[in-house]
Formats: structure tokens, C-alpha cells, sequence
């Protein structure tokens, strides 16, 4: 079975409706088990139907475009998420939700740059290295050490709220007032 | 770049279609090529003078 680009495209955009409904309804009712089961499963039907067409999909042009667009968008995201993690940071002795906020732009900002760093390095030595794979192994394990961390900082639970006896109870020092869920 | 693209297409009678698929891209960058507004790399440049039957030197105006 091959596939035109214009049947591909159709396929796509079927393939991102359905996707965008469930993940709503997916976080309407607080399940987020479904949204990664079905981002996975739909790239790798885009993945398959992408090998069945017949003819070019991307040629030089697009990813030269594609490039200088990705570099662009990354400068831009960078500069608005550092701004406004300062004013989220400044501002979060009114309002202590704030806080994470400004920590999550600031975490995203670094993994990005990150792994714009890790990836142009790729292409630009290891790629034509003798020991390319070794290098490549390296460099990733180097990575995900290094998110790794980020996220143990993030999840550590370290400064949070902790559940005990029917009452929150304060764990270190937590940045945010007591969660309002029921403690059972 | 110059080039003499949609002249020797026009020559061999072959639509811009033709010219894309032969030389392994997309339409629109043939277009974008005949119109002076993209700089191809030596590979492509090598692939679409192979497809018009010359060579890059006849092809592209230096």
C-alpha cells in the first residue's frame, strides 16, 4: 500500500484531531496514563505511514528552513521564559504559586539549551568522529545524568507536604501553602 | 545564483513536477530554484543538472 503526500497529510490531521480530543478529555478527568500511551502509538503510526509514501516529503530546502526556524524559536522561548521566570520570581513573595511557575521556566530553559548544546555538538564533530559511538554514548549518558538530577531536585519531595494522620504536615520548607485535596 | 533552470526545462519539454521528482525534492523548491530564490547545495545543484542532461557550470551563472 503507498500513499500519496495529500493522503499523508489527510492522515496527519485525523491523527492530531483524535489526539487533541483525548488528551482533553484526558485531563478533564485527570487521567495522564492515556496522553502518553497515545502520543506514542500515534508517532509511530505517523512513523509508518510516513515510510508508505511515494514521492518526497522534506527535501533540503525544508530542512534548512526547518533549522533556522527551530534556532529562531529557541532563541525567542528562551528570551520570553527568562523574563518572565525573573518577574514569576520576584513576585513570588505576594503570591507563593508563583514560585514553581518561574522554576519551570527556568528548568525547561536549561534543558533546552541543553540539548540544543548536545545535539549541535553531535552534528558538528562527533558526527564524522572515528569513535562516534562511543562519543555518542557518552554525550547521552552525560545527558540523562544530568536531567537526571534536574528531576530528582524537582520530585524529590524533599520541601513539600506529607500527609499524616488525616492532616498535611509540613516536610522541610515547603514554597507553597498546604494542597487542598482532601488528606485521607 | 542565476541559473538557466526553467530555460533547458522549457527544452526538454518536462514539467517542474518531472524536474522535482527526478531530482529528488519537493515541487515548490524547483520553483523556488527557477525563481532565483534559493541557493542549492552542491548536491542538488549536481542532481537537477544530471536530470536537465548538462553540467552545473552551464547550469548556474557564477
Amino acid at each position: 500500500m503507498e500513499l500519496t503526500l495529500k493522503q499523508y497529510q489527510k492522515i496527519r490531521l485525523v491523527i492530531v484531531i483524535v489526539l487533541a480530543f483525548f488528551i482533553s478529555q484526558s485531563i478533564v478527568f485527570r487521567n495522564f496514563f492515556i496522553p502518553v500511551i497515545l502520543l506514542i502509538t500515534s508517532s509511530l503510526l505517523l512513523m509508518y505511514f510516513r515510510k508508505k509514501v511515494k514521492g518526497v516529503i522534506a527535501d533540503e530546502r525544508d530542512y534548512a528552513m526547518g533549522g533556522k526556524s527551530a534556532f529562531l524559536a529557541m532563541q525567542i522561548y528562551s528570551w520570553i521564559a527568562v523574563v518572565f521566570m525573573f518577574l514569576f520570581y520576584a513576585m513570588s513573595d505576594l503570591n507563593p504559586y508563583y514560585y514553581p511557575v518561574a522554576m519551570t521556566l527556568a528548568f525547561s530553559t536549561c534543558i533546552l539549551m541543553l540539548l540544543y548544546s548536545v545535539i549541535f555538538r553531535y552534528y558538528n564533530k562527533i558526527n564524522f568522529a572515528d569513535k562516534k559511538l562511543i562519543y555518542s554514548v557518552f554525550i547521552l549518558a552525560l545527558f540523562l545524568a544530568i536531567v537526571l538530577a534536574f528531576s530528582l531536585r524537582l520530585f524529590s519531595g524533599e520541601d513539600s507536604w506529607i500527609c499524616q494522620n488525616g492532616q498535611w504536615v509540613e516536610h522541610g520548607h515547603p514554597s507553597l501553602p498546604a494542597p487542598t485535596a482532601n488528606c485521607d | 545564483m542565476k541559473n538557466k533552470i526553467k530555460e533547458l526545462r522549457a527544452k526538454m519539454n518536462i514539467t517542474q513536477e518531472e524536474l522535482a521528482e527526478k531530482a529528488g525534492v519537493r515541487r515548490e523548491t524547483i520553483v523556488f530554484l527557477e525563481q532565483d530564490k534559493y541557493n542549492p547545495s552542491l548536491k542538488l545543484a549536481n542532481d537537477v543538472a544530471k536530470a536537465l542532461k548538462t553540467t552545473i557550470d552551464k547550469l548556474f551563472i557564477f
